[in-house]
């Protein structure tokens, strides 16, 4: 892929939307992933160099688009390395004073597997409903097709839109007392 | 010191990568897309090649299936280095029969690691077979309009393709007006399609009717007659290329120039169909024309690649103005040669007798273009 746009901070990202994987360059300006996806001011993202394939064949490569735009609303989840998947500004994780749940997520034709850490007891209805951050992060997360599961994707993190998430299961973690 | 070839679209990254591996001791080439890459390593085979995946035009696995499908390169070590790094992505790397998959961003270190320990492997071993390519290819020849020389591009083709992979390749001559196929080949078949559809369709008794030819080539030949009406089923030809499909990697059929049944059934199943025509005005239209009636009757666009056969001595219609009618750019163009009636009358294919004129490097471009399978 190239970067034909000196100065801009053009990253390769594996973005998911409904049936298609697009391996696409988006320009953060310097910002996180988290941040872009949750930036209420804009609904589309700018692509650049976008490598299409179909989900149930992702290595096959279907299209090719030196510029595109996708709308946020669209997108699934995204895969990030895990520095893209927090808000800027905020520190790494800290282990002390969060509890580690393992989550199942339905989307459409995807199942993700993944962790989240929650300060506090997890209130399911209280982070979908009440917080405002339309992609939310999940880490060591391993997605799938739920018609064809040995077809995988995984990365450091994904970014995953609450909008398309259709079932989110988590299980508890084994006792509270394992904060760290 | 060897040399590397490296092929990325990323001027920054070719640069980078190029600087890693001088500073590693390697001698370097650089190319900027799939094909530049091709060409560079068709000329002079490198000792090691790292391809990138995400490239417009071909991609890195279309490289890596054609260095692989080439005999100069098909020994050459691959690297597939990309971006895409799911476990999807180093499946399909490898059977498109790259060495080794490397994913983005790299450190020298790692990249020099690589590239040494598959400098270091013995040449006894067999580099890795791309395991999707050569599986069953099925190009058809077809003009609605006679006399564009349908029948001798068929044959010069199936004979490329025999040269090129070293392997045997079916021709088979629906063309049922005339079985000229059987003359250009010089060939005299006892045996013909109509024996064997009077007997049962499967792949023994196909092959007892295949009438080998030096070249490779083994042609099932039509009858020397025009056989009666409903002599030749469509459906018997269908049974009859399955049957052929899991035993062969290209078949080659040289089809009739009309969209009767057994043409159809020939054109459905066929995974790439070049249409020939002429550069005069009737052939162009009828081109037009065919391409929109193939497309009604459920032929996928993407199969049909138009082919220009420089038929006539005089230069006939320009290019723009032809591709301006046919609303697409003519890829594939095979220029006049004026030995091309001798070797019909000899039976001696201009592949074979004159393997170094511009046709018959053309039918080899046209051969190596058709003969690799798009990454499924």
């Amino acid at each position: 892929m190239s970067q034909r746009f000196i100065g801009r901070a053009l990253q390769t990202y594996d973005l998911f939307v409904h049936n298609y994987r697009v391996s696409a360059q988006v320009d953060t300006r310097h910002r996180t992933m988290n941040d872009v996806l949750n930036d209420r001011l804009t609904s589309y993202l700018e692509l650049f160099d976008s490598y299409v394939s179909r989900v149930d064949q992702p290595g096959r490569i279907i299209a090719h688009y030196p510029q595109a735009m996708l709308r946020k609303d669209g997108v699934s989840f995204v895969i990030v390395p895990e520095e893209q998947s927090r808000p800027s500004g905020q520190r790494a994780y800290s282990y002390i004073g969060r509890s580690r749940y393992e989550v199942f997520l339905a989307l459409p034709f995807i199942e993700v597997k993944g962790e989240m850490f929650m300060t506090g007891k997890l209130d399911l209805h209280h982070f979908l409903v009440k917080e405002t951050e339309q992609f939310f992060p999940i880490g060591a997360g391993t997605a799938s097709l739920a018609l064809s599961s040995d077809i995988t994707f995984e990365g450091e993190a994904f970014l995953v839109n609450k909008e398309r998430t259709e079932f989110f299961g988590v299980t508890e973690p084994p006792s509270m007392s394992t904060r760290f | 010191m060897a040399t590397i070839l490296v092929i990325d679209d990323d001027p920054s990254i070719l640069r980078l990568i190029g600087v890693m591996l001088q500073r590693g001791g390697f001698q370097v080439e650089l190319a900027g897309d799939g094909e530049d890459g091709l060409a560079t390593a068709f000329r002079q085979p490198p000792d090691l090649v790292i391809a990138d995946v995400m490239m417009p035009g071909l991609s890195g696995y279309q490289v890596c299936e054609r260095l692989r499908a080439d005999p100069r390169t098909a020994h050459v070590p691959i690297i597939i280095l990309t971006a895409r790094s799911q476990p999807v992505d180093q499946k399909t790397a490898l059977e498109a029969g790259a060495d080794l998959y490397l994913a983005k961003p790299i450190t020298p270190d790692e990249l020099a690691r690589a590239v040494k320990e598959l400098l270091s492997r013995p040449t006894d071993v067999s580099p890795p077979a791309a395991t999707r390519i050569l599986a069953a290819r099925t190009i058809s020849v077809f003009s609605l309009r006679g006399g564009v020389g349908v029948t001798s591009v068929a044959v010069n083709l199936a004979i490329a393709l025999a040269q090129q992979y070293q392997d045997t390749v079916p021709l088979v001559d629906l063309s049922l007006s005339a079985g000229h196929a059987a003359i250009m080949l010089n060939l005299r078949p006892k045996q013909t399609i109509a024996h064997l559809l009077a007997s049962r369709v499967d792949f023994e008794t196909i092959e007892k009717h295949l009438l080998p030819h030096p070249s490779g080539v083994h042609l099932l030949a039509a009858p020397p007659v025009p056989p009666p009406p409903g002599a030749i089923p469509a459906d018997a030809i269908e049974r009859l290329l399955i049957a052929l499909k899991p035993h062969y990697s290209y078949i080659v059929v040289d089809t009739h120039s009309s969209l009767d049944a057994v043409t159809m059934s020939v054109l459905n199943a066929s995974d790439t169909i070049l249409l020939i025509f002429s550069p005069e005005v009737l052939s162009v239209q009828t081109t037009l024309a065919t391409r929109r009636t193939l497309q009604a009757r459920g032929i996928a666009p993407e199969k049909v690649l138009v082919v220009l056969n420089q038929t006539m001595p005089k230069p006939g219609l320009p290019l723009k103005m032809i591709e301006n009618v046919l609303k697409e750019p003519v890829r594939m163009m095979l220029p006049y040669e004026s030995k091309q009636m001798q070797a019909v009358a000899m039976g001696q294919p201009l592949m074979l007798s004159h393997p170094a004129l511009p046709l018959a490097s053309a039918i080899r471009a046209m051969s190596s273009a058709v003969s690799v399978t798009k990454v499924t």
